[in-house]
């Protein structure tokens, strides 16, 4: 093999180690039959796994996780296709502005967008929740998701609303039985999307929560006493959870996008 | 169900562009309309204020007697079939028929029933259950023409529809069309710009050109007594010569042209008590000149020509002429007869073919 095929290689192989390697180490020492997840390796166990299963306060927050996550993508997404189908089919006053004023959230810091609101809520009295971050989560996803409906929106679709308009529909019904299902590619790729954004966000939900927090924050609890086996095996199940929500959305959009398109 | 359409006075102006101006229309029930033109001369922004997708900035549109200018699409008797048939996609054909009965409150057992009996129509019955994108442009066409029916329109508008099939195909969906119209008797108003396609379905021809009617009438009609010099150009070919046209006495009129002077029949378009010279075109269909030299008074001399160019067409052989005076005009021969290029040509026409139209 030449040398130029050695080093791409090489540098493949670089790129890949950089990207996972953390994780892995991290996976790694989550099977460590020690008290603390450094070098050397003994193991393998599954003791820090049964001690987070049972720990109540991180399944709980957990949960936690899973609703917030859940429920903000669903409104994000709502938000999103509305804006979307608003901004593409209709006349609208300064819509270049509009635009760029819906996607601009994507360009602020998470932490600029957590004080603000945190700010709101301290001077509307509104008490911090598992609700603040769902707010928080809608404030940063309804940008991406309206970003990426907007995006497959064309004009070739016009004329099949328009068709189902002449054959009796209203608006809400050519919405939904028409527009929402011709976008349902991107509507599930930004719900999946916004769904791990929210998951493993961490910014926000720490400063937007109180009694009742997400797994990231309860993690970053867990940090504070120090490394330890049993954080690595939390960090393992986030990683899991990610990974299979990454798997879905692939089976259930990508390959059908795809069988879509090889169709034509 | 069918419907007589009145167009009054319909104006429309996108921005500063002049679309539409002054169209004054009459559809009797039943009938298959046919508005034809070139490109960009309004015949698509008019099928749009038909359908209620465009609101005319001035004028109205009676349906029945009734003013429809300002419903929206969903409350007119009328459906459109577009131009990209606009098939929803994620439905199967028998729901894409089914749509507006859906629409219109039906069970599903209801309008599937007469959803099965329009794609028997159009001939697909057996593909119910498959999906637009399994089918061909053809069969997509049908679907849109089975979904637009199902409503049971007064009227169904028509954009394009045939223009992204293949020339055979295009033939065979006219012949189908004219006949499922005739069948159903709902009135259908069908744009193109295809002349050959005009003349195959339409009973009325509305030809357009920049924004306004041009002539309108059978396709008999407007082929053999066109109203304008664009409609004989625009309805296959037409040689236009110049000439004047000075009226004699009543009804007849003495026309000077290259070839000399005649007598013809006033035109319509003319005021017999105008005696003064007007310039005027003759219209002469590349059929009705014929490569003879005129003994009869039924017929005009127009002198010699050479062929410059020529062309064999299967049922006739088109042949472009040049005269001495620099003339060009376009003959059909026929299919067998024997001329070549730089072949002297003795040219005549018969009187009663000649049409006289306004100038430009």
């Amino acid at each position: 093999m030449r040398l130029s095929g050695l080093l791409s290689y090489f540098y493949a192989a670089l790129i890949y180690g950089f990207i996972f390697l953390p994780v892995g180490v991290l996976v790694l020492f989550s099977f460590q039959d020690s008290r603390l997840p450094i070098m050397p390796f003994k193991g393998p166990t599954l003791k820090w796994y049964e001690a987070v299963l049972s720990d109540s306060r991180l399944t709980e927050s957990m949960v936690n996780s899973l609703i917030v996550a859940a429920s903000s993508s669903v409104v994000a997404v709502l938000l999103g296709f509305l804006a979307a189908y608003g901004l593409a089919r209709h006349v609208l006053p300064a819509k270049g502005l509009q635009r760029a004023l819906l996607t601009a959230p994507l360009t602020v810091s998470y932490l600029i967008i957590a004080l603000g609101l945190l700010m709101l809520f301290n001077a509307t009295g509104v008490s911090l929740s598992l609700w603040t971050i769902g707010v928080g989560h809608v404030v940063i996803n309804t940008p991406l998701c309206f970003a990426i409906i907007y995006s497959q929106m064309g004009d070739h679709q016009v004329n099949i609303e328009n068709a189902a308009k002449d054959l009796g529909a209203n608006v809400w019904q050519t919405l939904r039985l028409v527009t929402a299902p011709m976008l349902m590619p991107a509507i599930v790729a930004s719900f999946f999307l916004a769904l791990t954004f929210s998951w493993d966000e961490f910014i926000i939900a720490f400063l937007l929560s109180r009694f009742d927090v997400t797994l990231p924050v309860e993690i970053w609890g867990m940090l504070r006493s120090g490394l330890n086996p049993k954080t690595n095996a939390a960090g393992s199940l986030v990683f899991l959870i990610s990974m299979v929500l990454l798997v879905l959305a692939e089976l259930l959009v990508f390959r059908r996008i795809a069988r879509k398109s090889s169709d034509h | 169900m069918t419907a007589t359409i009145d167009i009054v006075r319909v104006s429309h102006r996108y921005g500063n562009t002049q679309a539409l101006t002054d169209i004054n229309l009459n559809f009797e029930a039943g009938s298959f309309v046919v508005l034809l033109g070139p490109s960009g001369c309004g015949k698509t922004t008019l099928l749009s204020v038909l359908g209620g997708f465009v609101t005319p900035t001035e004028g109205s549109v009676f349906l029945n007697g009734v003013d429809i200018t300002h419903q929206p699409p969903a409350k007119r008797a009328t459906t459109t079939m577009f131009q990209d048939y606009a098939l929803f996609p994620h439905m199967t054909l028998i729901d894409n028929v089914g749509f507006g009965l859906r629409m219109r409150g039906q069970s599903k057992k209801q309008r599937n029933q007469r959803a099965a009996q329009l794609l028997d129509l159009v001939g697909l019955e057996a593909s119910a259950k498959k999906k637009p994108h399994e089918l061909s442009g053809g069969q997509r066409q049908r679907v849109a023409l089975a979904r637009a029916l199902a409503v049971e329109p007064e009227v169904l508008l028509l954009d394009e529809p045939l223009g992204a099939l293949d020339l055979k195909l295009r033939r065979q969906m006219q012949v189908e069309l004219k006949a499922i119209q005739k069948r159903v008797g709902t009135s259908f108003i069908h744009v193109t710009h295809d002349q050959e396609e005009a003349m195959a379905i339409a009973d009325q021809i509305i030809v357009m050109n920049a924004g306004k009617v041009e002539d309108s009438g059978t396709p008999e009609s407007i082929y053999l007594n066109p109203g304008s010099a664009f409609s004989a150009a625009f309805m296959g070919e037409a040689n236009l010569v110049d000439c004047t046209l000075k009226t004699v006495r009543s009804g007849v009129v003495e026309v000077t042209s290259f070839f000399g002077v005649t007598e013809l029949a006033a035109p319509p378009w003319i005021e017999s008590t105008n005696s003064t010279e007007v310039p005027a075109l003759l219209c002469i269909r590349p059929e009705h000149l014929m490569e003879s030299a005129a003994t009869e008074d039924a017929f005009i001399n127009l002198g010699s020509a050479t062929v410059v160019n020529h062309a064999f067409f299967g049922a006739y052989q088109r042949c472009e002429v040049s005269t001495e005076s620099g003339r060009t005009f376009v003959l059909h021969l026929p299919q067998l007869s024997d001329v070549d290029i730089g072949a002297e040509l003795s040219l005549s026409v018969p009187v009663k073919s000649i049409v006289l139209l306004p100038p430009g």
